[in-house]
Parts: C-alpha cells; sequence; structure tokens
C-alpha cells in the first residue's frame, strides 16, 4: 500500500484530495508547510507537491530534498505551461494545474507510483 | 500733446523681475518640476534650481549640460534618453517619456521629461526647452496598486480553486456520505471565505485614504455608542462568522456608562475583526477593557497568545500584510479596523507583552 505525503497549505485542498483519492487503498500523510514537508519527505512514495507554500517556492523545496525514492507531482494554481516544464526539469514525474478532475488526479497518482505498490 | 514716457524706474523693473523669478521657483519647487534649456546656438545650457533639487544637488553644483543629465540617468535609461533628446534636436521634434535619474546617495527618481523645440524662423538657431517632473511618488502609489490587485487575485484564487474542486469531487456519485458531506463542509467554509473576503475588499477600497470618514462616498455618521454594547455582540457573533468554533474564552470588563465617538455598526466590525484576529492568532485567553482618559476612551484588546513577530509589524495594518499562519488566508480584517479608527478620529496600535501576548489598543474621543 502506496504512502502518498500532501503538500499543501490550504487545509481543505488537502481534504479534497484525500477524498478524491479516496477510491484506492492509500495511507496519507500532511504537511502545510515546507518545513513540515522536510520532516516527512522520505517517509512518503509519493509527494503531491504545492508549488506555492507559505514558507518556501515548492522546487526550491524539491532541488534541497531531492526525489532519490519517491515520486514528486507538482501542483500548481496556475496552469501557466512553462510552470509545468520547470516542475519536470526539477525532477517532478507529473505536474497537475488546479482544478483538475478526480480522473485526472487518480490517473497521474497511479502512473507516477511503481508499478509493485 | 504729450507723449507716452514709460515712468517705471528701472528699480522697480528688477525688482519686479525678481519677484517674478522668485515664484518662479516657488512654484517649481512646489509643484516638483525642474526646467532646463539650451542655446544650441551658443551652446548654452541653464537648468531651474529646482532640476538641482530632483538631481540631488544644490543649485549652481554643476556646469549644466545634457551630458551632465545623461550620466545621472539610470544606466538602464540612458541610451533611451540619449536618443530621444538628440532624435528631438535633430528632427526638431517635441518628446515626452519617463525614466529614471539617480541622486548622488543613490535614491532613484521616477521621473517624467518634456521638451520642445523651438525654432524663431529667421534662420537662427532653436533653442531646445524642457520640463523634468518628479514622479516618484505617484510611480510608489501606482507599485502599490499593482501589488494589491496581485494580492487580491490571489486572496481570491486560493478559495475559488478549493471551490472548483469540490465541485469535482462532489461530482462522483460513488461517493461515501461522510466524503460527501466533508467535500461539502469545505464547498460551504471557502464560499464563506470568498463571499467575506470580496465584502472585505469592496469596504477596504469604499474607506477613502484620503477622506477617512468617507465610505461609499458618504460620510460616516458619528454619534455616542455605547461601547460595552458592541462588544458583547461581536463576541456573541464570532464563531460562526468564519464557520469554526475555536475554544477561546472571552472575558469582557468594560463599564456600561461608556460610550465613545463611533458608527454603530462599524464600530461593532472594529471588534469582530479584532476578535477574530485574536481567536486565529492569539487566544486562548481573550480580554477586552476599557479606560478614561482626559476625554478620551482606551480599549484594550488582548490574548496570550505568541504575539506578532517583529518582522510583521511595520505593514501589520497594511492590506494583505504578510503575517497570516497558513492555510488562513490574507488579512484585510486589520487594515478595516485602522481605517475605520480613523474614519472614527481615533487610532489602534499594537505592542506585545513580554513573555508573550498581544495588545490592540484602540483610543477613541469620549462622547
Amino acid at each position: 500500500m502506496a504512502t502518498i505525503l500532501i503538500v499543501e497549505d490550504e487545509e481543505d485542498l488537502r481534504l479534497l484530495l484525500r477524498l478524491s483519492l479516496s477510491s484506492e487503498s492509500y495511507t496519507f500523510l500532511e504537511a502545510a508547510t515546507g518545513a513540515e514537508a522536510a520532516v516527512l519527505w522520505s517517509s512518503a512514495d509519493l509527494i503531491l507537491l504545492d508549488l506555492r507554500l507559505p514558507d518556501i517556492d515548492g522546487l526550491d523545496l524539491l532541488r534541497r530534498l531531492g526525489n532519490k525514492g519517491v515520486s514528486v507531482i507538482a501542483v500548481s494554481a496556475h496552469s501557466a505551461g512553462h510552470l509545468g516544464a520547470a516542475a519536470i526539469e526539477a525532477g517532478c514525474v507529473g505536474y497537475l494545474a488546479k482544478p483538475f478532475t478526480t480522473a485526472e488526479l487518480l490517473e497521474t497518482v497511479r502512473a507516477a507510483l511503481p508499478a509493485a505498490s | 500733446m504729450t507723449e507716452a514716457v514709460d515712468t517705471t524706474a528701472p528699480t522697480d523693473v528688477s525688482a519686479r523681475l525678481h519677484r517674478l523669478e522668485r515664484q518662479f521657483t516657488e512654484i517649481q519647487r512646489l509643484a516638483q518640476f525642474g526646467s532646463w534649456e539650451w542655446d544650441i546656438a551658443t551652446d548654452v545650457v541653464t537648468w531651474s534650481d529646482e532640476l538641482y533639487w530632483i538631481l540631488g544637488l544644490a543649485p549652481g553644483d554643476l556646469q549644466p549640460a545634457l551630458g551632465a543629465i545623461l550620466d545621472r540617468a539610470h544606466p538602464d535609461d540612458r541610451d533611451m534618453l540619449g536618443v530621444t533628446v538628440r532624435r528631438a534636436i535633430a528632427d526638431r521634434v517635441s518628446y515626452a517619456l519617463d525614466h529614471r535619474l539617480v541622486r548622488p546617495d543613490g535614491d532613484v527618481r521616477w521621473c517624467h521629461s518634456r521638451g520642445t523645440v523651438i525654432a524663431n524662423g529667421r534662420g537662427e538657431q532653436p533653442r531646445l526647452y524642457g520640463v523634468t517632473i518628479d514622479i516618484t511618488e505617484r510611480r510608489r502609489s501606482e507599485q502599490f496598486l499593482r501589488e494589491f490587485i496581485s494580492n487580491a487575485a490571489h486572496a481570491l484564487g486560493t478559495p475559488s480553486a478549493v471551490i472548483v474542486q469540490a465541485a469535482h469531487v462532489l461530482a462522483d456519485s460513488t461517493l461515501a456520505k461522510s466524503d460527501y458531506d466533508a467535500a461539502m463542509g469545505a464547498l460551504t467554509r471557502q464560499s464563506t471565505r470568498l463571499r467575506e473576503l470580496s465584502t472585505n475588499l469592496f469596504d477596504l477600497v469604499a474607506l477613502d485614504t484620503s477622506a477617512p470618514s468617507v465610505m461609499f462616498g458618504l460620510s460616516i455618521m458619528l454619534g455616542p455608542v455605547t461601547l460595552a454594547d458592541k462588544v458583547r455582540k461581536a463576541a456573541e457573533g464570532l464563531s460562526p462568522l468564519r464557520g469554526v468554533a475555536l475554544d477561546v474564552d472571552i472575558d469582557i470588563d468594560i463599564d456600561d456608562d461608556i460610550a465613545v465617538l463611533a458608527e454603530p455598526a462599524e464600530l461593532e466590525r472594529v471588534f469582530v475583526n479584532l476578535l477574530t484576529n485574536a481567536q486565529i492568532h492569539g487566544g486562548p485567553n481573550i480580554s477586552v477593557t476599557a479606560s478614561r482618559l482626559a476625554g478620551e476612551v482606551i480599549v484594550e484588546v488582548c490574548d496570550d497568545g505568541p504575539g506578532i513577530p517583529n518582522e510583521y509589524l511595520q505593514s501589520l495594518f497594511a492590506p494583505f500584510a504578510k503575517r497570516q499562519a497558513a492555510g488562513q488566508g490574507p488579512g484585510l480584517g486589520l487594515a478595516i479596523v485602522h481605517q475605520l479608527m480613523r474614519a472614527f478620529g481615533g487610532a489602534v496600535s499594537y505592542h506585545r507583552v513580554e513573555p508573550h501576548g498581544s495588545v490592540f489598543a484602540l483610543r477613541f474621543s469620549a462622547e
């Protein structure tokens, strides 16, 4: 069973992400800030990373903590194309622009998780 | 036959000229515009005193010349300014442009410069006249406005994004009842937040900063208001306001006979905003006290929370000041308190209590 870390400062969005993925039997960890995320970073198989956090830019956090042993999907409030490219460049395996449908989220998460999970 | 004779004595003319010159200098100083003139035939350039001041110099500090201005132009604007002025001279056309000048102390001033070439039509070399207006303050307010709009867009964007996301979740017909209720809860909270934010934005913009007692173009009608009533009412209506019930204890210790000069509904709002702020960022023990002091009433809203860190204090009452905790959304509440207190002819200030705690002090005129 895969563990997903949701890094998102908006509590209701964390809730909605959990609900969107409730059809699968994932375990969830949550962080509202970059500092909280840093503590939980290596405990997850997959990270849903909001790009605009209160204490740090999401991609800077990724560059600092690395993506060894964990897949990172960037989540952004903007649909600007260059953000997606920057996220992939920084080492993300996927990119989602808010708002996204439950189907889009599930598809991106499934594609990002190692087949063994 | 009488002959028209100019009876004005030379000294009178000189005095009048001197007066006009002084007037001209004063007007330039007031309007913050400097002027200059270039006699192309003699290559003599003259600057008004104000132009020197705009450049951060004292009149006569250096020999006026086009090059002296270009030397002081911001490196990014220098070429554009030089090309524009030279083209105006060559083609005998007017010009107008915005550019920056750098003062000797490093202070960068935004300027609007206009120039025109005047030829006398008798084949003589033309003269170039120009004015340079210091528009730094206008630029600053434009910058402030741009940031305000950007902050407002971000502030409105966050709850909107949650609402749309909630709609996507709720569209799933296989959702369990408990999940449906949870998503609906998020939808309700965020639409309330969006509504509250847009109302606050609207009101903040309506509170005219240059005329503090005006809101929506109407004068705020001030009169004596019983303080304790409004504080109690604000405290009672607190929890449903944000859809969150936080466990805080509000102690109100105000004599029933204390009245302050205010507008009743807006006074209640001052306390709703301060108590909401204390509830979210401060707490859990909140107190409101009032004391009379030489024709004024001082009200203190205190909490025993962590206090506001130093780095946020300077912009505490500015709209969208970055002081919010994660997920709390941006603050307009304190900006509105600040504006309303000005409208009441009073003021609000903040100080931290050691080892921890916050005090918002409101100063009102007593009635």
